[in-house]
């Protein structure tokens, strides 16, 4: 088995024994029934009195052949009204840059509860979505408006 | 410091630990640290080590671990020398003395800290404290096995602390790298020892003298050992590279000793420690090993336990019992699964299912069930891979734990749930998902016979009315549909045909007292099962029909669902429309019902509005679509008229229902839209034919003129464009862009419209809208890139967009959404494939060029990021790749010479410049990427002018200032850069990254 294999398995077993509460990751299904281990499905819910309390965010986390010397890509499905969230749903989080914080020890329930705190402390040094951005930088409380409606279209079960 | 006595000295450490003055104790605390830092420190730490107060003591210990930790750096090997000496002699004394744990073990992490320094020879630590003070009560210099017997066991306890906090700290240290070699050989040095010494401990009963140990102290004794051990062997496992010479035998007879204490003890810790060692340490382990653990658990002490779960008042310790258990069944669970029949495998399976069957609600009561969950998600997932016959024996199991599952799924009474907390709920909710979970995994499994057991639970419970059972079991099927797990074979469309027919559905219209939980449930559920209704609708169209008409009736009956609902008929009218055709014009009636219905809201009105559109967009033709598409438009003319004849249309009622009409037209435009999957005539496609009809030859231009009567009906009852809320606005503009695509239809309104709703608005709206304009704009310019018949209208959009940058934009900062908008807008003209309408309105005009490219510059030079991405990517596609080839590119064949030249000699110097400054730090480094490629084009353009222009401007002045870079990196980087090698090789962000990163001070190598 490959390291970045080895590597999910142990995540994987990680997750199940101890997972931040609110929070789901598990590998998809292949057409044929089976488990991909390279690509997860996850939610990230919103941090409790925050504007994102009571939503809950579902995310693909798709890993590469190299992981974990390079990190995995995250995207919100579907996209993510956000500063740092790219128009494709790619999340834009220094941990999650090569070239910036990623370090091969840094696992799934990190990278989720990173996410989790980015949407309600987004980095305006690092825009990805011109929407939402403008937003926040410019009518706070529209922005704040437009994320609880989010949070409504995306309740918590 | 050097005006303190020691006296002085020591009440102000008193009063640091008594004081309850966060200001005093802050103060004291800032007062003492200078002391601690200065080269006094060493001194005043041996002195105070003398204090009779153990606060002072402790105070001393921790001065030492300070300066071991931080001042070492200056000594000499004679200073080292000598704080080695005194640490020890200061341990011994403190051993001796049997002074307070908290001034011990402090000095024990001095030592630690001393021995992780780099100057410091690592030494086997352990050995030397036990042998001198095995030497200090005459101990005989013998091997170390029997210095420890010799030594007083209450001895030993500070050196276990010492081994733990040794290997503890050199875990926080990087083992790879090559600084750290030192830890690496303390680590050796001491192993054997330190397992020597935790042999000792575990096992000993009696004293040095012979006489039994107290029984408290004895388990005290073994709990620090266990620490010790837990922390060698969990750092261990981490560093495959030491297995060389390692004394594996020594660790796994110490882990016989763990287990054996485990099943004496019973304490939490053991139980967790030894299924944390079980998780993480799984090599370590011998088969001897875990059968006796098996053992164990089957056998009288296991069984003590599991009775104690399963009965009423289970105490807290027993979720370490669960923990440990858990890890035992994932570390058995191939050898469990490859013997199915085996008797210690049917026990050991048993107390796994005992983990998911005790009594009461889950996470209220039962907190051990989701606990539980851990081995069986594993289990099955594990099954699921396995390839073997013993799958089968495994499924009838299976399919009792997802029964098991099911029950412990099931919603309590609302009498019960009353009484529960908000965290205790939503921890409900997460248990029966990732029970669910399970479910789908199982799926895999038992295939259909899961599907046919849960339909038969939910019609089972139905008959009794057992609402909750009902839903807990749809709630599982919901997962299945959900997770597209349901493929649809012919017994399975039956199994879910049998259920829709059932009386749930009725029940559910005319039952009383039935949960809101269920209905949302039935509702989600039908919506999931979209590819169910896609196979049988045709077939069975009644059925479907029937499931549309009950949603409609639960509509008015909760408000709190009406959104699930309302998304669940618009996805299966979207999914079916096709098949449902023939029953339009039912659904037009019961939205005209439903449009009168005061308890259903205005955007679950417009969401079945959009599902009704998504209907008449399943017609096959457009002769058919006339009608009822006129039919929706004189709902919405009516309630605008509504709003219109008002008698005071400034009511917020009469605004809101203008702004309905606008949010419903926009869902049908959605919904009209023609699909994706459309097939594209591809010779129709390249030929010369106008994208689309003139109005005269449309049959739907009268259409077209009512949509756009509606929506300059609703925007004067809305006061005007500058007016209206953000979100008509946006509804109107999404109304347009639904149509830039369509080459016909109700919704393809003339593109003319749009372009003079643009110019209608955009000298009065906000600026937020105006942001929503300028995107349109470009969606609308984008899409007719390749049609030549658009072209007037391009040139009436560029023209506003000179007009507009005039009148609106002064310095990018003012406004840096609209500079984005705008230069975004720009970007879309220089694509265009046809045409240059950019060019031929802005560029003809000496003073908006220069207006529009001095805005391009300045955004780049500018601190706002988004202006500065769009003005990169708007350089890089002005700027021609090469001068032979500039006639190729937008804009080169529409400059005159004269213009070109201007450009190039005052325009690209000064965007080198504004490059340079943010290569020298400015940017951001994330938006080095987007600023590097109009570099890139500079220099495939003319490398020579480019690098004499990056030249002038990093060695200007103002750059000199704002960066420490040496001459040496600014040359090399103006080689580096100009090299064609550098390019072709991709490395140009590379290297202007790394000039970044020295211009910024290397410290700052991640800044955003």
């Amino acid at each position: 088995m490959s390291l970045c294999q080895n590597r999910l398995q142990e995540e994987r077993k990680q997750w199940r024994r101890d997972h931040p509460f609110g929070f789901f990751a598990k590998p998809v299904r292949t057409p044929q029934g089976g488990l991909d281990l390279k690509k997860w499905e996850c939610g990230v819910p919103g941090k409790d009195k925050t504007l994102w309390e009571g939503g809950l965010f579902k995310l693909e986390v798709s890993f590469p052949e190299e992981y974990p010397t390079k990190p995995p890509k995250c995207k919100f499905i579907p996209p993510l009204f956000h500063p740092n969230v790219y128009p494709s749903g790619t999340v834009c989080l220094s941990i999650l840059n090569e070239e910036e914080g990623w370090k091969p020890a840094i696992t799934i329930k990190d990278i989720l509860l990173g996410i989790q705190s980015l949407l309600d402390e987004p980095n305006p040094d690092s825009p990805a979505q011109a929407d939402a951005y403008n937003l926040f930088k410019k009518d706070r409380y529209a922005y704040e408006k437009k994320i609880k409606n989010i949070v409504r279209e995306n309740p918590a079960p | 410091m050097a005006t303190l006595s020691r006296d002085e000295l020591v009440h102000k450490i008193e009063t640091l630990y008594s004081a309850t003055n966060p200001a005093v104790i802050e103060a004291v605390q800032f007062e003492l640290l200078g002391f601690q830092r200065s080269t006094l420190g060493w001194q005043l730490a041996n002195k105070l080590l003398e204090d009779g107060n153990p606060n002072v003591r402790f105070f001393a210990a921790l001065t030492f671990t300070i300066k071991v930790n931080n001042d070492m750096e200056p000594l000499s090997g004679d200073d080292i020398a000598d704080i080695r000496g005194k640490l020890y002699s200061w341990f011994f004394r403190l051993v001796r003395a049997q002074d307070a744990p908290l001034v011990t073990r402090k000095l024990c992490s001095a030592i630690v800290i001393f021995f992780m320094n780099r100057r410091t020879e690592p030494e086997n630590v352990v050995e030397l404290l036990l042998s001198n003070l095995a030497a200090v009560n005459n101990a005989d210099a013998k091997p170390i096995g029997e210095v420890i017997q010799k030594l007083p066991v209450q001895q030993c306890v500070p050196i276990l602390w010492l081994a733990t906090g040794m290997v503890e700290e050199a875990g926080k240290m990087d083992a790879h790298s090559a600084l750290n070699e030192n830890i690496r050989k303390l680590l050796e040095l001491n192993r054997q020892t330190v397992f020597d010494l935790a042999m000792y401990t575990f096992s000993t009963q009696t004293d040095s003298t012979g006489g039994p140990l107290d029984e408290e102290f004895r388990n005290r004794l073994r709990a620090t050992t266990f620490e010790c051990f837990q922390a060698w062997a969990l750092h261990d496992i981490g560093n495959p590279a030491i297995f060389t010479n390692y004394p594996l035998d020594k660790l796994r007879a110490l882990l016989n000793q763990v287990i054996i204490w485990c099943g004496e003890s019973n304490e939490s810790e053991a139980l967790e420690g030894l299924g944390e060692l079980l998780n993480s340490c799984l090599k370590f382990f011998q088969p001897e090993h875990l059968s006796t653990i098996s053992e164990m658990l089957r056998g009288p002490w296991g069984k003590q336990w599991v009775s104690a779960i399963l009965s009423e008042d289970a105490e807290e310790s027993s979720e370490s019992f669960v923990r440990l258990v858990t890890a035992f069944g994932i570390a058995i669970m191939s050898q469990a699964i490859s013997n199915p029949d085996n008797k210690e495998t049917i026990e050991i399976m048993e107390i796994m299912f005992a983990l998911i069957s005790c009594p009461g609600y889950p996470v209220e009561e039962d907190t051990i069930c989701v606990l539980g969950l851990e081995f069986w998600s594993t289990f099955v997932e594990r099954l699921e891979d396995d390839l073997s016959d013993h799958v089968d024996v495994w499924k009838p199991y299976i399919a009792r734990v997802i029964r098991q599952l099911l029950m412990k799924s099931t919603i309590p009474p609302k009498s019960e749930t009353d009484g529960w907390s908000d965290d205790t709920r939503k921890e409900f909710q997460v248990f029966r998902r990732e029970a669910r979970e399970i479910n789908i995994s199982a799926f895999m499994l038992l295939g259909n016979d899961l599907l046919y057991s849960l339909v038969h639970e939910a019609l089972e419970a139905l008959k009794t009315k057992s609402w909750l059972s009902v839903e807990a079991a749809l709630y599982f099927i919901d997962g299945l549909a959900m997770s597209d797990s349901l493929l649809g074979g012919e017994s399975e469309d039956a199994a879910i045909e049998n259920l829709i027919k059932s009386t749930l559905t009725p029940e559910l219209v005319n039952g009383d007292g039935i949960p809101q939980r269920l209905r949302v449930t039935v509702a989600t559920l039908l919506g999931n099962l979209t590819g169910f209704f896609e196979r049988s609708a045709s077939a069975n169209p009644a059925l479907f029909f029937s499931v549309l008409d009950f949603l409609f009736g639960m509509l008015p009956m909760d408000e709190k669902i009406q959104q699930s609902i309302a998304r669940t008929i618009v996805k299966l009218c979207e999914s079916c429309n096709k098949l449902i055709t023939q029953w339009l014009d039912h659904f037009l009636e019961q939205y005209e019902r439903l449009r009168r219905a005061t308890e259903v809201s205005g955007s679950t009105k417009a969401r079945i509005l959009g599902a009704t559109a998504a209907i008449i967009q399943g017609l096959d033709s457009d002769e058919k679509r006339f009608r009822p598409t006129s039919i929706l438009l004189t709902m919405i003319e009516e309630d605008l008229q509504t709003a219109i004849g008002a008698p005071d249309p400034k009511l917020p009622a009469a605004i809101e229902l203008a702004q309905h009409a606008l949010s419903c037209l926009h869902h049908i435009a959605k919904a009209l839209r023609s699909p994706d999957d459309a097939v594209i005539d591809l010779e129709a496609e390249s030929s010369s034919e106008p994208f689309r009809k003139p109005a005269s030859e449309d049959p739907w231009s009268p259409t077209h003129e009512r949509v756009l009567n509606i929506i300059n009906g609703a925007m004067v009852a809305l006061g005007g464009p500058a007016a209206a809320s953000d979100d008509a606005f946006e509804d109107v503009l999404g109304i347009f862009k639904c149509g830039y695509t369509e080459r016909s239809g109700p919704f393809a309104l003339p593109l003319q419209s749009s372009v003079a709703f643009f110019d209608f608005t955009w000298e009065t709206i906000p600026s937020t809208q105006l942001a929503a304009l300028l995107s349109t704009l470009s969606t609308l310019v984008s899409s007719q890139a390749g049609d030549a018949a658009f072209e007037p209208l391009a040139l009436r959009c560029a023209r506003l967009l000179a007009e507009l940058m005039g009148a609106k934009v002064g310095q990018p900062a003012n406004d840096p959404e609209i500079a984005t908008c705008l230069l975004d807008a720009l970007q879309c003209f220089l694509r265009r494939r046809r045409g240059r309408d950019f060019c031929r309105v802005i560029l003809a005009y000496a003073d908006a060029r220069a207006a529009l490219l001095n805005f391009a510059l300045l955004c780049v030079c500018g601190q706002d990021i988004l202006p500065k991405r769009s003005a990169a990517a708007f350089w890089a596609t002005f700027i021609p790749r090469n001068k032979a080839a500039a006639a190729t590119q937008p804009t080169g064949g529409m400059l005159s010479p004269d213009v070109h030249r201007e450009v190039e000699e005052t325009l690209y110097p000064a965007l080198c410049e504004a490059l340079a400054c943010n290569f020298g730090g400015l940017a951001a480094r994330s938006d080095l990427d987007a600023l590097c490629k109009p570099l890139r084009q500079l220099l495939d353009n003319d490398t020579r002018a480019t690098r004499q222009a990056l030249k002038m401007a990093l060695y200007s002045d103002g750059f000199g200032q704002r960066s420490g870079v040496s001459d040496e990196d600014k040359a090399r980087f103006l080689t580096q850069v100009s090299s064609p090698e550098t390019r072709r090789g991709g490395r140009l962000v590379s290297v202007v990254k790394d000039f970044w990163i020295k211009c910024r001070g290397s410290g700052l190598g991640y800044v955003s």
